[in-house]
């Protein structure tokens, strides 16, 4: 059963590379997977590749020369990694800074601006580098505890008028539990109202349907006004 | 205990019953993320009373004060006929277009399978005819895995009855009692085994745990990830690549462990650790299911 | 080349910011990846010639160019998967225009569909109907008893002007605007999803 366990040590990074992307596809047709796989990952070029100059904007060079700095898609990343072309570097979102920073208070932290899907790719970030997986996980953690409760809190108390205002320091996932947490409260709302209760409504496609066709309308008169 | 549940759908007699036995279907569809097995004969047969009771409201007189009575409850049943129904497309409609997992097929009925067919050929011919067709020849096959579902969600669970010693995704063991306060028991569990569990009987009954020693590579996996999180991002695939079961696992010694390659000392202790825990829990397990058979042997035989 | 799938993103995005409106659809752009895709491939078979000169010539001289080739091919895959979740986002919008509108689609409902998509729609309104009349011996209609229901009769008015509306015991009621009816539940609960009754609550 067990294979020949004295294999060089190049054959084993080769294995556990090859195992690491198996996880490549998730959802083939998420859209918010290939947003999330699109976010810009700092890499070094670990050796020259030739005709890859393309990649770097700031050189015209045919081939790409060893130890440049570039930041590239993740996706595109992660199979220059596995074609041992590229080492990936951890993003500013997880470098020790952040680490500090998101221990004194990771509520505060503009997620959208730093990461837009800080918890996601710091999953994809910690199949990659095995060596920082630990302290990655550790600071998931960390800023997810420090932001959980600011997060349910808005969702049920924030003013829906002020959603976009509330929404726009949170991560993609955040915005989602937020939506989620927003739609409960409203529905628990509605229940409690006991003549709201039992009404048919009007499927919400049509109610935003009509007032798309309102608001055209309205454009098209005062245009030709 | 577990001979009488394969005819209890015929034992169903009386219309009430069969109505209160896919109400509680339909609650346990709604509330779980996954899809259940569908209830095909329970369907059917509420839809045929709801044929009688129609034929019977025609004959009466709509002045007569029943008929009113009578056509809320049809219009009650039919509700809940089409929300299950409604339910599991929704749950369904998440993995379109791309066909489900083989082992789903139990799940889902002709219908729905016919249904999925459908949708899944005209969702391609659409993609084809105005995508896939224009690109290089290399790429215009699109041949996509099958989805399984995503069974890792919690769940809540009332418990109807009493199922002590129920090992809940390997990592703990939780005793199942029906509260004796009017209020019942409630707990959170893994949408996976809460779905075996309802297989059994509509909500939960006591499930027999596969052993330990009978586990499967993937089965291990995800013990791997539930109980180990940290060692599984690390080593996953060493357990993955050596293809280590169950009979393997609780064999397993530091020794073997190192040779894998698991060669840090911290990692491979705190592993140990978790396998020899494991280990104890399955004795245990068996432990408890050879006093239960003590036990019931032991009792007239009433039941 | 340089711009590493950019325009497939940009579709991607036009999805999750309009989740429940279908906008025109990008032909343009779709061109434009198609072009780009065409181009890569191009690239991509002139490298393989080349290489497979070089091996029949043993020679070393030539560039080591199976990289470039493994992230053309990458691109190439990405654009794919970019333009079918762009096609599948769309799809799931019209999904629930059969939802919510009914199998037929009125013309503003069709403005921003391409010819295959509304052939699409047409196959699976087909598809769903099969499955609802296959259930049973007469089917069901899954559009039908959306709320569990309270009473036999509801209270409606009337939103936009409808005509003529025969009830199942024969009665015809006028539907006009603003107008309020005392009508079975069973029988205004489409209209009322589809906007042109209102359900009164008191």
């Amino acid at each position: 059963m067990h294979r020949s366990l004295n294999q060089s040590s190049l054959e084993e990074s080769r294995i556990r590379r090859s195992a690491r992307t198996v996880c490549e596809f998730e959802e083939y047709f998420s859209c918010d997977e290939i947003l999330m796989l699109s976010e810009r990952t700092p890499v070094v070029v670990s050796k020259e590749v030739s005709r890859l100059g393309f990649l770097d904007p700031s050189s015209d060079e045919e081939n790409l020369k060893k130890n440049t700095k570039l930041e590239l898609p993740l996706w595109l990343a992660k199979h220059l990694y596995n074609m041992y072309c590229v080492d990936i570097q951890l993003p500013e979102a997880f470098s020790s800074y952040s680490v500090n920073v998101m221990r004194a208070d990771s509520s505060i932290v503009d997620l959208k601006r730093l990461q837009p899907n800080y918890y996601q790719v710091g999953r994809q970030l910690m199949a990659l580098l095995p060596a920082e997986a630990q302290q990655i996980s550790d600071l998931l953690v960390t800023t997810y505890k420090g932001r959980f409760r600011k997060i349910f809190d808005c969702a049920q108390n924030a003013d829906i008028k002020e959603t976009d205002k509330v929404t726009s320091s949170f991560d993609n996932e955040e915005r989602a539990m937020f939506f989620e947490g927003q739609k409960v409260q409203l529905d628990l709302q509605r229940w409690r109202d006991r003549s709201q209760r039992n009404k048919i409504n009007t499927a919400d496609l049509v109610v935003n349907h009509r007032k798309r066709k309102r608001e055209a309308l309205r454009e098209t008169n005062s245009s030709t006004a | 205990m577990s001979d009488n549940s394969d005819n209890e759908v015929e034992e169903l007699s009386s219309a009430a019953q069969v109505a209160q036995r896919f109400q509680e279907w339909w609650i346990s569809e709604r509330n779980c993320p996954v899809l259940l097995p569908y209830q095909g004969e329970l369907v059917d047969c509420l839809l045929d009373q709801l044929d009688h009771m129609r034929q019977g409201l025609a004959q009466l007189k709509a002045s007569d004060l029943r008929a009113g009575l009578h056509r809320l409850e049809v219009e009650r049943i039919q509700y809940l006929i089409n929300d299950y129904l409604r339910s599991r497309l929704k749950k369904i409609h998440k993995f379109l277009p791309q066909r489900p997992a083989p082992d789903m097929n139990v799940l889902l009925s002709d219908q729905e399978r016919t249904f999925i067919d459908d949708v899944v050929n005209a969702t391609f011919k659409h993609f084809h005819a105005s995508a896939l067709s224009q690109m290089p020849t290399g790429m215009q096959q699109l041949s996509l895995p099958e989805r399984a579902e995503e069974r890792d969600h919690y769940v809540f669970c009332r418990v109807k009855k009493a199922a002590p010693g129920v090992m809940v995704d390997a990592d703990s063991i939780v005793d199942f009692d029906v509260a004796k306060s009017s209020q019942s028991a409630g707990h959170l569990l893994g949408s996976n085994t809460s779905s075996q569990a309802s297989t059994n009987d509509d909500e939960l009954r006591k499930k027999t745990p596969v052993p330990v020693v009978l586990w499967k590579n993937a089965d291990v996996m995800r013990w791997l990830k539930r109980c180990c999180a940290d060692q599984h991002t690390m080593y996953a695939h060493l357990f993955l690549e050596h293809d280590i079961t169950g009979r393997s696992l609780v064999r397993m010694n530091e020794c073997s462990l190192e040779k894998m390659g698991i060669t840090n000392p911290d990692h491979k202790s705190e592993l140990f650790r978790e396998i020899l825990k494991l280990k104890l829990k399955s004795d245990i397990l068996e432990i408890k299911d050879l006093e239960r058979a003590g036990a019931d042997q032991s009792r007239p035989s009433s039941n | 080349m340089t711009s590493l799938a950019d325009q497939g993103l940009s579709l991607v995005k036009e999805i999750l910011r309009c989740p429940d409106y279908l906008q025109p659809m990008r032909e343009d752009a779709l061109r434009n990846i198609f072009e780009e895709m065409r181009a890569l491939n191009e690239a991509n078979q002139k490298d393989v010639r080349l290489i497979s000169a070089a091996d029949s010539e043993r020679s070393d001289g030539a560039p080591d160019v199976h990289v470039v080739l493994y992230v053309r091919h990458q691109l190439l895959l990405r654009l794919r998967r970019c333009i079918m979740a762009y096609l599948d986002g769309r799809l799931k919008v019209i999904r629930e225009f059969r939802w919510a509108f009914g199998p037929v689609l009125t013309k503003d409902l069709k403005a921003n569909m391409t010819d295959g998509e509304q052939k699409w729609f047409i196959d699976y309104s087909a598809s769903l109907g099969r499955y609802m009349s296959s259930i049973g011996e007469t089917g069901v209609d899954l559009l039908q008893h959306s709320k569990p229901p309270k009473s036999l009769y509801v209270e409606v008015r009337v939103l936009e002007d409808y005509g003529d509306f025969e009830t199942e015991d024969g009665q015809v009621v006028v539907l006009a605007k603003n107008s309020t009816h005392f009508l079975e539940r069973s029988q205004c609960e489409k209209l009322i999803r589809q906007g042109v009754l209102e359900h009164v609550v008191t």
